[in-house]
């Protein structure tokens, strides 16, 4: 096994978090989720032989990941024909409170699809605890941009919540 | 529900089980495949504007006239030249630098591609229209040259009537490539880039430009 094959397979094994919880987002239904994740995990396949190791490999692959998801055409017209939520594979809760956060769980998610593109990913970085700093790495923009995106992209996600 | 609270459930969710080795296998052969595929492509379009620029280098080297023959091997070797490095000109670089940047960069792949397709008639289609005709001449002055003059004054109308049938059959076919083509632009690019354009604005927008207070 060359070492771009190891590490391709040892960054999926540790990050593949990353990418069914990107691949979750951007996604319409359970099917466009695969086809998404599979675009991502080919995008990322093609990008391993230019990573310095300047970044961490969580943040390389969260920038590919949303590279893909922000540049692939988006079907306009093209709409669950239920709600595909029902299909997502959600958090395993056990014992008391696991409905609860499911039904949490759902709308979080329900909201995240409605937001804009760019506030979906300055919003999923920022769950998956990125500072303010990384995210205007990220997105090349300055830290007080990236501040107020951000800030507006969590008020906006509340107002959906509320909604 | 508040923001932390918000990140507390998605920080709750449970790592997905191990990544499946057998699907990892299957991604690593088909971008393997892929990139295999692309350089194929490539080749097979050279080899075949190549071979296509043989074969009229070898017709003039047999035919009666030279000229025409020539010219469409030209011709045909320009336009195989042109075809693989506008498509060497639109290879996306790989690697991310940062979203700002990937936007524009895949705005600029996608502009690439619309002018591509947009101006196939010029660099396409007008040239490998131009070796056709060049081709009838040559076959025709070919046969003129063969058949001597007495035969060709009395059958050139069959003659002439047996190439113009191929002019409308090449033009059909030249039209539904351009359609093809047309349609490519307007069903898939334009929004594709309209979509593109949206999220770097969203992006880029001036910090003061929301709707809220910060």
């Amino acid at each position: 096994m060359s070492d771009h094959d190891a590490t391709f397979r040892r960054w999926l094994v540790e990050h593949r978090g990353i990418l069914i919880r990107i691949s979750r987002a951007y996604a319409i239904n359970t099917v466009d989720e695969e086809d998404l994740r599979q675009e991502i995990l080919l995008a990322l396949w093609k990008s391993l032989p230019s990573f310095r190791g300047d970044a961490k490999p969580s943040t390389w692959i969260f920038q590919v990941a949303i590279n893909v998801a922000l540049s692939r055409r988006r079907a306009e017209g093209r709409r669950p024909a239920h709600d595909s939520l029902e299909e997502t594979a959600e958090p395993a809760t056990d014992g008391q409170g696991a409905a609860l956060q499911r039904m949490e769980w759902r709308a979080v998610l329900r909201a995240l699809r409605k937001m804009a593109p760019v506030d979906r990913a300055i919003l999923l970085l920022a769950l998956e605890g990125a500072s303010q700093q990384e995210i205007a790495g990220v997105f090349g923009i300055s830290g007080s941009h990236a501040g107020v995106k951000l800030h507006r992209a969590r008020r906006r996600l509340l107002v959906q919540l509320e909604a | 529900m508040d923001f932390d609270q918000i990140q507390a459930l998605w920080a709750a969710q449970p790592d997905p089980p191990e990544a499946d080795q057998e699907r990892l296998k299957k991604v690593m052969v088909h971008a393997r495949r892929l990139n295999r595929r692309a350089t194929v492509r490539d080749y097979v379009e050279l080899i075949t504007a190549l071979g296509m620029a043989g074969l009229f280098a070898w017709v003039a080297s047999v035919a009666p006239v030279v000229w025409p023959w020539v010219m469409a091997a030209v011709i045909t070797m320009g336009v195989g030249m042109v075809f693989v490095r506008e498509r060497l000109r639109g290879v996306p670089g790989v690697g991310p630098t940062d979203v700002r940047r990937d936007l524009e960069r895949a705005i600029a792949q996608v502009d690439h591609q619309i002018r591509l397709l947009g101006s196939v008639v010029r660099w396409y289609l007008a040239p490998l229209g131009v070796v056709v005709a060049l081709s009838l001449v040559g076959t025709l002055l070919g046969v003129r040259a063969e058949v001597g003059p007495e035969v060709w004054a009395r059958g050139r109308g069959g003659f002439a009537g047996v190439f113009a049938a191929v002019v409308p059959l090449v033009g059909g076919v030249f039209a539904f490539v351009w359609w093809l083509n047309r349609r490519a632009v307007t069903d898939q690019l334009l929004p594709h880039r309209e979509q593109l354009v949206q999220s770097l604005n969203q992006l880029t927008e001036a910090a003061g430009s929301g709707d809220e207070e910060t």
